[in-house]
């Protein structure tokens, strides 16, 4: 059993919180491994790796991690049957699959056997810095699920739909307040592009015109107070996070 | 068209000649048949007369003419004999029932018709005249109206039996030609469906010991399509692989830049180039991922993991999500949604969709009315985008879906080609049927699902 660390709850501190996650990255080729154990200590986790299914599920069992990244195809012990093994020994921990292209079929069999997130080969480092940055956060989002998200003076009703920037009502249409709600939900966090799509429109492709963009600027211009700089920010190359300034 | 395309088969225009010659065959047969049995029939009808005439030429000389017109009376007076006419040499009749006939000494074949004698049905008649020593003439004569029977019975017969041959021979050769054509239609079909794109279909086999021409037509056919499958397969593998190989070294390009990034914090103008530059390699980037999403679509089966999908709700999802943007360019979205329910891998469609949007949005004049629709059609469901834009000429249509195919042949809009080619291999995955048609004015493209459940088996 894998005791999960207490996870930061002070939700403002944004990127600095990280420090404290512990990430396990389970794959075979040596080259990617170093390309994501250091782009992820880049972004401020604590990365452990393992070469092989067999190593990486010892090392999974043994020590606690807020999130695996693993491999889908491994020596000794393939992704899925690591994942299934854990899951039998009831570690929750969250799972973010590496599939390599050309396997439609791994990310649906990845995501039915207990994998929470899948991301397809090659991947870009910011991608993977913010699905696994969202799936250390999950567990803390438990908590959040109240009727009233907060940051700086935004108020999200979500029993009435409705946003509230200091005494000003904001009238949502329905995808800007999935929009919105997605965003604070990952408040401080960065969340890409196509996490945007996936979350808020359950699109799961990656759009070669820039419609997420739109849809931000619109929401911009609704919640934003005239002259101040925006509460959602853009992470350039990566995507938006929403914060406090 | 049918009909026209049956008569244009060398096998039914085999078996019409052939019928044709049998009835020639048949009537040559027929005409020298007719010829010998009136020949035998006169030679035959000449040596009776002939013998009669000598008969009654020793009677006349043994016993006189008294007894020979006395045989004479009882002679005719037999039903089925011979007719005579017997005078003597002043002409006067002694015997006989035959009128005054003309002819001359010998072997005669006279045309009368009937009226030269009321109530007997002479038509033609064979007389021969003989000169008995006394001066008299016996004339011996038979009627032909038999013969005429014979004749006519074995024209009759001969008629029908052509006839018969003639149909048997066209059944025949028609069944005959029917199986040949059959065979070869099918090979026919089979290039249709290949050059239609359906690359998995061959030419039916047939189980024969002997094989034939056919056989070894579809054999050689079969053939030379798995041979253009090896090198099909060949080549999307080299550009698969091109496409695979490169993406590591820009990957490197990548990291690198953000490297560079990291280190020319603050200088606007370097960050600015880095940006260029990374804008380029997102770009070349994506044309591979499309290069190797499309080998990915194309090569993998799908079906045993297809889930019901509402189309309905999926095209409102997508609309949604592109109608600020297509707003934001000076264009109009509609929708119009019918229920619509099919088997397949909504991220693919959502996919093949997002790909037809993006079309109608680029390659359109501001101020274009793209609609999004998903109706019954001839009870199937099919998935509609239309535009009023520019279109795409008719010659074209098909071209377009081919891999980096694109209308602008300078290649200076952007898109890597590849759009098109990913909907129809996602459309040829769901075994949907792909239409480019005329929105008159502009371009409807529509994907047609299979009802669903069905084995459409191909």
């Amino acid at each position: 059993m894998a005791r999960r660390r207490a996870l930061p709850v002070t939700r403002q501190e944004g990127w600095d919180s990280r420090r404290a996650v512990r990430i396990l990255v389970v794959e075979d080729d040596p080259q990617t491994a170093a390309y994501v154990r250091d782009g992820l200590s880049a972004a401020g986790f604590e990365v452990d790796t393992a070469a092989d299914g067999a190593g990486g599920l010892a090392l999974a069992r043994r020590e606690p991690f807020d999130v695996l990244v693993i491999d889908r195809m491994l020596p000794n012990l393939d992704g899925l049957s690591l994942v299934a093994a854990l899951r039998r020994d009831d570690v929750q921990t969250p799972v973010l699959f590496l599939t390599a292209m050309g396997a439609i079929a791994d990310r649906v069999e990845g995501l039915e056997l207990g994998g929470d997130d899948y991301l397809v080969k090659p991947f870009s480092m910011a991608e993977l810095g913010a699905r696994v940055g969202a799936l250390a956060r999950r567990p803390a989002m438990v908590g959040r699920d109240v009727a009233h998200l907060r940051i700086a003076d935004l108020v999200l009703d979500r029993l009435q739909r409705v946003a509230w920037r200091g005494d000003r009502k904001i009238e949502l249409l329905p995808l800007q307040f999935k929009l919105l709600e997605f965003l604070m939900l990952h408040e401080g966090d960065t969340v890409t592009r196509s996490m945007l799509l996936e979350g808020v429109w359950g699109l799961r492709f990656d759009p070669r015109t820039n419609i997420v963009e739109t849809h931000i600027s619109h929401l911009r211009a609704k919640i934003d107070n005239p002259g101040e700089a925006s509460l959602i920010v853009t992470v350039r190359g990566a995507g938006y996070a929403i914060r406090a300034r | 068209m049918r009909v026209s395309r049956f008569f244009a088969s060398p096998g039914v225009r085999l078996a019409i000649l052939q019928t044709v010659l049998l009835i020639c065959a048949f009537w040559v047969a027929g005409s020298l048949t007719r010829f010998s049995t009136k020949y035998i029939y006169r030679q035959q009808l000449e040596a009776r007369l002939q013998s009669e005439a000598a008969t009654l030429a020793s009677l006349h000389q043994s016993r006189g003419i008294g007894d020979v017109a006395s045989a004479i009376e009882s002679a005719e007076r037999r039903p089925g004999g011979l007719e005579y006419r017997l005078t003597d040499a002043g002409g006067r009749l002694l015997a006989g029932d035959l009128p005054p006939t003309g002819a001359p000494l010998g072997m005669t074949f006279l045309d009368w018709d009937e009226a030269h004698v009321p109530g007997r049905p002479y038509q033609d008649l064979v007389v021969d005249n003989t000169r008995l020593p006394d001066g008299a003439i016996l004339t011996v004569g038979q009627d032909l109206s038999d013969e005429h029977k014979l004749r006519l019975a074995l024209r009759t017969t001969l008629f029908w039996c052509g006839a018969a041959g003639a149909v048997v021979g066209l059944a025949l050769s028609y069944l005959l030609a029917r199986g040949v054509l059959r065979r070869v239609d099918g090979v026919v079909a089979a290039a249709r469906a290949v050059s239609g794109g359906q690359m998995t279909v061959r030419a039916p086999r047939r189980k024969a010991i002997l094989p034939d021409d056919i056989d070894e037509l579809g054999a050689s056919f079969n053939a030379m399509l798995d041979e253009i499958a090896a090198l099909v397969e060949r080549v999307r593998w080299v550009s698969t692989d091109i496409a695979h190989d490169l993406r590591t070294p820009l990957t490197h390009v990548r990291q690198k830049l953000e490297r560079l990034r990291a280190a020319a914090e603050g200088d606007e103008q370097v960050l600015a180039a880095v940006g260029d530059v990374e804008a380029d390699v997102a770009e070349m980037r994506r044309i591979f991922d499309a290069m190797m999403r499309l080998a990915e679509i194309e090569s993998e089966p799908l079906e045993t993991r297809f889930k019901p999908v509402d189309l309905g709700e999926l095209v409102g999802r997508v609309a949604d999500a592109y109608r600020p943007d297509i707003v934001a360019g000076g264009r109009r979205l509609s929708l119009s949604s019918a229920a619509g329910v099919v088997d397949g891998d909504a991220d693919l469609i959502a996919q093949a969709l997002a790909n037809l949007v993006e079309n109608a949005e680029r390659h359109t004049p501001v101020g274009t009315h793209i609609e999004l629709a998903v109706e019954q059609h001839e009870g199937r469901t099919r998935l509609r985008v239309s535009d009023d834009g520019p279109g795409i000429p008719e010659d074209k249509r098909h071209e377009v879906l081919r891999q980096f195919y694109r209308l602008d042949a300078s290649r200076t809009t952007p898109g890597s080609g590849l759009g098109l080619a990913i909907v129809a291999a996602i459309a040829s995955r769901h075994h949907a049927s792909l239409e480019l048609l005329d929105a008159e004015p502009g371009l409807t493209v529509a994907m047609t699902f299979p009802p669903r459940g069905g084995e459409e088996g191909r």
